[in-house]
């Protein structure tokens, strides 16, 4: 009934579980507890292999069998060595590793454990459809091919782009737009060399192509490691006096980027037209010259200038006297745009934790340079 | 004797058949009680029940629409279920089998085509309607916070002009026969603003201005609440709308813009202020209430609840006693007695009776108390101490301030006063 392996994995459990309850029994101190809760591992793990040979692959193969394979499990052929089984395992240690480190382990882990599962399970299902190898070869592709190739091409194309933007980062900006120039030109020109030869061999054009993009992906890789170039940043809205009660262009408004998104939708839209400001609101057709904002809330505000010359809009959040070390200290917090040019326009964000009653001076709308016309901000 | 074969199955099919036949009372009760909920008479939130012009649109569009929906459904469940009946397994032989009719499956399409444009003209033409802000009369700002919705009517020429900003909480104060237009926002998470009986719901998005119509036709309270959920308290974010017709609401306007009364000094009430002013007051605003210093120096008293809670917002309380709820217009501040008065009151009484506000007689205590004893314990505000830990120093929300009976009997005759 039992096979000669069945008997042997038997023979060791209970081996194991007499040895578990002799140790247990005969034993007290510390060390003694750590062998018992070995033995019991061990007795455990060794009680569940034996049930599944008992129970999957349970019986003897002779060699005199002459159909061992439709009568004996154990005489099926094991499918060919395969990596996927490595991928699961080191997904299931980076899972582990994840949980207590970092969120990207754990989800790399989770991607690796699924893919090499999957991977796993699809090729020993394949090679045990047919006898021929070719042919499981075929059914796997024919499963796996929809997916592996989508993603694997995603995979390089996204090295390739990562390895790329590297590379111009770490250059200088004028150095990243000659890297830029020569490498098109290189490509271009490959192009046109590869396309005057039509009897070039695949192997050739597949050889240039690999160097080139492991140049890419090594070079990409190296300057990842050196950094990126330091990029300085100017925002394009200001809480500086300096930048925001002036009238003339300063280092923020050269560096600063205009581009900013103009669509998201303001609280108010100030305009500048005729040297006078006023103000247009949500829902409301008519322009007045006062805005009501609500408190300890981002409010976008888009600035329209339609005057000639480049204006900026200075948002004056009043101003507030507290005591520094005894002496009264007063601050007069502001925020504008960068200059803008005629008929552009530009957001930006302000938040006032403070209501108007608060503030020594009221909360206004100005615009440097442009004198007698103001939009009073009201925060109740 | 055992059963077997065919005599089994027949056993087993009655069995299984009275089963069923027990079971069909028992659904039949459920349905029923379904069915019967919609005779409630006292449903406030009911959305077929418009009381202004945004919702009679709503209502124009959504009656025909559940008709030809309802007179579909019933013609394609009655189909389908006759020709269960008529063509049940009877151990015919199988029919012959064909492939195609193409003049039916033509016909099937263009029906419902033509039923989805029938439908699609006039909603498209509504949902344009409702966005439309030309008409506006009159502009209230309305922000959402976790839980509680806070109003403030800008200075403008619209509402029948208004000098200064008013600044309420929990109950919206609208003129009747008026194109309001509330332009809506959110300081933390999306909320959203529903009051059925004035119109249909608008999103508040942190970061966006969003419009919402409303017109109430006649004096009255509409209820509403939050419908996008907005964390542990989100059921207890309630709204009201209360329509005033024009001489009340130029009534209620000027009360609310009327300069700040002391309490009567020696007064329990004056004993509040001080009470108030100590341990409210960092995060409630009460216009015009002022601290006197050593040297009489009057200083004046203003919140800074950016410093104190999450939302850094926390509700005016001027004029708390001219409102009819508290907490995110979760509890009355009236009695139940008194708040039914003012609820089933005809629309030409409702006005008078609205605006006495809160009296010491009609003041619901029970829930007022238990609100300034432990408000956290009224009103879920944490999930545990580790979301509270999170916030980093600050509340969400009212915190317990650990005041004594006396001090909340101090308070509660401050607050008394504040209409």
């Amino acid at each position: 009934m039992f096979t000669t392996g069945s008997k042997l994995l038997i023979g060791a459990t209970s081996l194991s579980l007499v040895a578990t309850v002799v140790v247990a029994v005969t034993t007290g101190d510390p060390v003694g507890w750590l062998m018992t809760v070995g033995l019991i591992t061990l007795t455990c793990a060794l009680a569940f292999v034996t049930g599944i040979v008992v129970f999957v692959r349970d019986c003897n193969v002779r060699g005199m069998d002459v159909d061992a394979r439709a009568t004996c499990a154990a005489a099926q052929p094991t499918p060919r060595p395969s990596l996927w089984p490595l991928v699961s395992a080191a997904g299931v240690t980076l899972v582990a590793v994840g949980l207590v480190t970092q969120p990207i382990v754990f989800q790399l882990g989770v991607v690796a454990t699924l893919a090499g599962a999957a991977e796993w399970m699809i090729q020993g299902w394949s090679e045990r459809t047919s006898r021929d190898r070719a042919y499981n070869d075929d059914v796997r592709g024919k499963m796996l091919h929809p997916l592996e190739f989508p993603v694997l091409a995603s995979a390089g194309i996204a090295v390739i782009v990562f390895s790329f933007s590297r590379i111009m980062l770490f250059l200088s900006k004028t150095g990243g737009a000659v890297a830029f120039l020569v490498i098109a030109a290189v490509i271009t020109a490959v192009g046109f060399l590869l396309a005057s030869r039509p009897g070039l061999r695949k192997g050739v054009i597949g050889g240039i192509c690999a160097i080139a993009a492991l140049g890419l992906v090594s070079t990409g890789a190296v300057t990842a490691i050196e950094g990126s170039r330091e990029i300085e940043e100017f925002p394009t809205v200001a809480s500086d006096p300096g930048v925001c009660l002036s009238a003339e262009p300063t280092k923020t408004d050269k560096k600063g980027s205009q581009g900013v998104g103009a669509k998201s939708n303001p609280a108010a839209t100030i305009y500048l037209e005729n040297g006078q400001l006023s103000a247009q609101k949500v829902g409301i057709s008519e322009r007045s010259q006062v805005v009501t904002l609500p408190r300890s809330n981002p409010s976008h505000i888009m600035f329209v200038n339609l005057d000639e010359g480049k204006r900026r809009l200075t948002a004056n959040m009043g101003s507030f006297t507290r005591e520094v070390n005894g002496s009264p200290v007063t601050e007069k917090p502001v925020s504008c745009t960068t200059l803008i040019e005629e008929g552009g326009r530009q957001m930006m964000t302000l938040t006032f934790f403070k209501s108007s009653a608060a503030s020594e001076t009221p909360y206004t709308f100005t615009v440097p340079g442009v004198e007698g016309s103001s939009v009073e901000i009201v925060v109740p | 004797m055992r059963r077997t074969g065919p005599e089994l199955d027949t056993v087993r099919n009655v069995h299984t058949m009275a089963g069923r036949i027990r079971r069909f009372p028992l659904l039949a009760v459920a349905v029923a009680a379904v069915a019967l909920t919609s005779c409630a008479q006292d449903a406030p939130q009911d959305t077929w029940k418009p009381k202004g012009e945004n919702a009679q649109m709503i209502q124009d569009l959504q009656a025909p629409v559940f008709l030809v929906a309802g007179i579909v459904g019933v013609l394609v469940f009655a189909f389908i279920g006759y020709t269960l009946f008529r063509y049940r397994d009877k151990g015919q032989p199988i029919p012959a089998q064909t492939h195609g009719k193409p003049a039916l499956e033509i016909g099937l399409t263009i029906l419902p085509a033509l039923i989805l444009v029938g439908v699609g003209i006039p909603t498209v033409t509504t949902i344009f309607d409702l966005a439309e802000t030309d008409d506006t009369e009159c502009i209230i700002n309305v922000t959402g916070q976790q839980w509680w919705w806070e109003y403030d009517y800008p200075v403008q020429d619209g509402c029948g002009g208004i000098s200064a900003p008013i600044v309420t909480s929990g109950q919206l104060v609208i003129p009747t026969d008026t194109n309001v237009l509330l332009r809506g926002t959110s300081r933390d998470v999306i909320h959203s603003y529903w009051i059925p009986a004035l119109n249909g719901k608008k999103d508040m998005v942190p970061g966006r201005v969003h419009t919402l119509r409303l017109q109430a036709n006649e004096p009255g309270i509409y209820a509403g609440q939050c419908t996008e959920f907005c964390g542990l308290s989100h059921a207890n974010m309630r709204m009201e709308a209360v329509a005033l017709d024009a001489a009340d609401f130029e009534t209620w306007k000027t009360n609310e813009l009327e300069p700040y009364t002391a309490p009567e000094p020696g007064s329990m009430a004056a004993t509040g202020e001080g009470v108030f002013t100590a341990n409210c007051a960092y995060c409630h605003q009460v216009n015009g209430l002022t601290t006197t210093g050593p040297d009489g120096t009057k200083t004046p008293v203003l919140a800074n609840p950016d410093q104190f809670v999450v939302s850094g917002a926390a509700p005016n309380l001027t004029n708390l006693m001219t409102r009819n709820t508290f907490a995110g217009a979760t509890w009355d501040l009236l009695t139940q007695e008194c708040r039914d008065r003012v609820w089933n009151a005809s629309p030409e009484e409702f006005g008078k009776l609205y605006l006495e506000g809160v009296s010491a007689e009609c003041l619901n205590e029970v829930d007022l108390r238990e609100w300034l004893r432990n408000a956290p314990a009224k009103k879920a505000m944490y999930a545990d101490d580790a979301a509270k830990a999170e916030l980093g120093g600050k509340v969400r929300g009212m915190p317990a301030l650990g005041l004594s009976e006396v001090q909340i009997d101090q308070i509660i005759a401050y607050l008394l006063e504040r209409k």
